[in-house]
């Protein structure tokens, strides 16, 4: 089994739209670790992953807890094989692909929007994925 | 009330409280027109003693 | 008395004029009208000027300019002199006249420079057995003393009158220049007088008294020292009375100013609390907006990756189905087991049996790493899993209190604008100094009112003392039979005092009562709606209260054609109670009234005019066809004030 690496990475390019998302009133007091999430989500929801330019380290692995583990590994578990589990370099590097997609669509969502409304649309898109999923459900 | 004299209402009340002594109901009418006269100073203390020696005297012959 | 007659020579507009009331068969009134300018309020203050020798209506401007007219003064040469004179006929009851003559003498001075008043002297004809008499200000009685007589000075002001003093009369004076007035009219003032100047003579017997007599020194002392107390009080206590009676009218003045005016101290403490309440709302609104947030991101995270999750989930139950999740299993020891094809667990070789089943179970099953890490993802997916069902609930709560802190603020936002919306155009800091005038204006009347209690109280006691000592004193100089004068002498004064004390008060009650009695019948029996008001009542301190019909003052509503009747009507009481019967001369009396109580206001004088002389004063704005219709059939004379193309003289036609 391959070593844990110490931290996860992001493009050096992208940690200002980093912080423009910090200073969204949802992500107020949010760490890097929970913007690094977030934006790995999205990039999945959206299936956009691209590799990473110029790699900067953001994120300490060692500041995951069992709940972000549990995500970086489902979205590595749907989209590879279960060995993939086993090797955890793999499932960072897979996990930094999404997120570096992610951060560019949050932060495009951003800028466009009105002053305040980033919020707002958020909150849309989340009522549609849920009413999907309370619908396959049914 | 007529032209210048002490008011009917005046007199009436000082024959009606002076309950029969006429010294001293005729002493106030008489400094009452006397101050009437009088509108300026006056020499009044000398005028008050007179009339009251006046009065009085005929108070005591009574 | 009526007035006769006016000549006025020289006085102001009036070049040479006369003016004549013949007494009439029926209706005594008379109407003088003008424009502005052409003398009318002369023509009152010409009357004031012969009878009293000052000017009761001319401003503060005109009061220092000479009283000549101004083109008979270009007429005269330097150092000639001009008279000003004004001569006023008063008929009496016996058709008897007195004339009242002042004259004012004007030397010429050089240039454009104002005359110089040189002399001001005054004479009364008056009827007597000789035919008549003239009496000058040197005579004694002085000329002066038959305008007494006549028209008191002290009250003319219920004689010359003008239809703004008709309109504030009780609004602007005070209910002790009223008294004063009454007992100038009812002479009280005069027993008052002879009260003090007796007063003053037993003072000086007591201390004769004193001086003669052993031992009653002490008590002539005292009894000097409490009745000199006693004067004291007595005027404190009429000081109070006057800071009362000056608190209640400006009150009453701060009052009609308030009238229609926010009271801004309660809107702005109520805008104060308002603003607090907005503050917490603001809170409570941020604190669920932050909840919001949280909410967002948590359950972000979890809808993002549900996709995740769900297939990793279900790969999970597969591998566990196809058994490639064993219970628990360590792969490097199932390698040395195979290496060394022997058993650690249960201590025997392997066959060759077993050694197949440990080759497929390091084949087959997920490498160790993998089924640690499903071991520890898998209950913590399934519990985002399940967290998803309180998502809609979360929002929908966070979101219908995060509305009810908005409707709340939009609720205070709008109160807020209501409150702003009263006070913009006040002059809030007026009128919140009028607030803060009138509450210390209450206090000064409730400490005023305290203490007058209390000086009343020891006034009182006083009286008691001063009974006390004076019969002390009375047993002392009887014991001294040989000072038997002195007590007599000061006996006789006492009773003359008491006397006029009794007098006094008697007339003091009858007089507020008849002048309460003669107000009320005459109000309603000018007034045109006499249903709208039950009452008129006089206090001891002669504020006049009109009540209404359910015994409220009625002060603040009635309005201004009926505030006019109720001036007239104490006027014709003060009259009626005083016994001087003059005239009743009004400049304006329709200035402050307008519309349907205009006609009126002309009917009430009207019908006074059947008993009493009136001369009303118009404008020709105020003498309008409404009210000449009226007036020109009721009037025994009519006249008009014309001015010169050079607005140098005035002169009076009838019409």
């Amino acid at each position: 089994m391959a070593k844990l690496r110490d931290r996860l990475f992001i493009d050096k390019d992208d940690k200002a739209s980093y912080e423009h998302l910090k200073e969204e009133s949802m992500f107020a007091d949010k760490d890097n670790k929970d913007v690094f999430i977030m934006a790995m989500v999205y990039g999945y929801s959206r299936k956009e992953s691209t590799a990473i330019d110029r790699k900067h380290g953001y994120v300490r692995t060692s500041y995951l807890n069992d709940e972000d583990w549990a995500l970086l590994r489902a979205i590595a578990l749907a989209e590879e094989s279960a060995e993939v589990l086993a090797d955890s370099e793999k499932v960072c590097q897979l996990c930094e692909q999404y997120a570096n997609a992610g951060i560019k669509l949050l932060y495009g969502k951003i800028i466009k929007g009105s002053f305040g409304s980033f919020e707002k649309e958020f909150e849309k898109e989340l009522s549609k994925i849920h009413a999907r999923v309370v619908g396959d459900k049914s | 009330m007529s032209d210048g004299e002490i008011s009917d209402r005046i007199l009436t009340g000082i024959k009606t409280h002076s309950k029969g002594k006429d010294p001293v109901e005729k002493f106030l009418k008489e400094l009452l027109f006397e101050e009437i006269k009088h509108t300026g100073k006056w020499h009044w203390k000398e005028t008050y003693e007179r009339l009251m020696g006046k009065h009085l005297k005929k108070d005591k012959n009574k | 008395m009526r007035i006769q007659q006016i000549s006025l020579k020289n006085y102001r507009q009036f070049r040479d004029q006369t003016i004549s009331f013949d007494r009439p068969a029926k209706k005594d009134l008379w109407a003088i009208v003008g424009l502005m300018g052409t003398g009318k309020t002369n023509l009152l203050n010409a009357i004031g000027w012969c009878l009293y020798g000052d000017e009761p209506l001319s401003s503060e401007k005109s009061k220092g300019l000479p009283l000549l007219n101004l083109a008979a003064h270009e007429e005269g040469e330097v150092g000639h002199r001009q008279s000003v004179e004004v001569e006023v006929v008063g008929e009496t009851d016996t058709g008897e006249n007195v004339t009242f003559v002042r004259r004012a003498s004007y030397r010429k001075g050089k240039g454009k420079s104002l005359p110089l008043l040189e002399g001001v002297d005054f004479e009364v004809e008056i009827p007597s057995s000789k035919g008549s008499r003239l009496v000058s200000e040197s005579d004694d009685p002085p000329a002066s003393a038959f305008v007494e007589r006549f028209v008191p000075k002290a009250i003319r002001d219920h004689f010359f009158l003008t239809g703004e003093r008709l309109d504030r009369y009780f609004r602007d004076t005070l209910g002790q220049s009223i008294k004063h007035e009454v007992f100038v009219i009812s002479q009280i003032d005069l027993l008052e007088k002879v009260h003090g100047r007796i007063d003053k003579i037993i003072s000086e017997f007591r201390r004769e008294a004193g001086q003669k007599i052993p031992g009653i020194e002490n008590t002539t002392e005292a009894l000097a020292n409490c009745k000199k107390d006693f004067q004291e009080k007595d005027k404190q206590i009429e000081n109070c009375k006057g800071q009362i009676a000056k608190a209640d009218l400006r009150i009453k003045q701060i009052q009609e100013e308030l009238t229609g005016s926010p009271d801004i101290e309660k809107l702005e403490n109520k805008r104060n609390e308002l603003l607090q309440r907005q503050n917490i709302k603001e809170q409570g609104r941020n604190d669920k907006l932050k909840e919001k947030g949280e909410l967002l991101f948590d359950y972000g995270k979890i809808l993002l990756s549900q996709k995740a999750t769900q297939r990793s989930l279900q790969a999970i139950d597969q591998m566990r189905k196809d058994r490639k999740i064993p219970p628990t299993h360590d792969s490097d020891l199932l390698k040395r087991v195979r290496r060394e094809k022997f058993c650690h667990l249960c201590g025997r070789p392997l066959d060759e049996k077993s050694t197949q089943r440990v080759k497929n179970l390091i084949d087959d099953v997920l490498p160790g790493g993998a089924s640690k890490a499903i071991d520890r993802m898998e209950p913590r997916l399934r519990q985002l899993t399940e967290k998803l069902n309180s998502f809609g609930s979360s929002m929908k709560r966070v979101t219908r209190e995060i509305k009810g802190y908005e409707d709340d603020l939009a609720e205070i936002d709008k109160e807020v604008a209501g409150i702003d919306s009263k006070l913009s155009g006040y002059n809030r800091d007026k009128i919140r100094r009028l607030h803060g005038e009138r509450i210390s204006l209450e206090d000064t009347r409730q400490h005023n009112t305290r203490l007058q209690g209390r000086l009343e109280l020891n006034k009182e006691q006083l009286a008691s003392q001063i009974k006390t000592l004076e019969e002390q004193e009375r047993k002392q100089m009887i014991r001294e039979g040989r000072h038997r004068k002195l007590r007599e002498r000061m006996d006789f004064c006492n009773t003359a005092m008491n006397v006029l004390k009794e007098t006094r008060e008697d007339i003091m009650s009858d007089i507020r009562k008849k002048i309460a009695d003669e107000t009320k019948r005459r109000f309603f029996g000018l007034h045109w709606k006499k249903s709208s008001y039950s009452n008129i009542t006089i206090d001891e301190d002669y504020r006049v209260d009109l009540l209404d019909r359910s015994g409220l003052p009625a002060f603040g509503t009635i309005s201004q054609g009926e505030m006019e009747i109720l001036t007239l009507a104490f006027t014709l009481a003060l009259h009626e109670v005083s016994g001087f019967d003059s005239p009743i001369i009004v400049d304006r009396p329709l200035a402050m009234v307008s519309g349907p109580p205009r006609r009126k206001i002309v009917n009430v004088f009207s019908k006074i005019s059947e008993k009493k002389q009136i001369i009303l004063l118009f404008t020709p704005d105020d003498y309008s066809s409404d009210i000449s219709e009226i007036l020109n059939s009721q009037t025994s004379g009519r006249l008009r004030l014309v001015m010169s193309p050079d607005e140098r003289e005035t002169t009076a036609e009838g019409f």
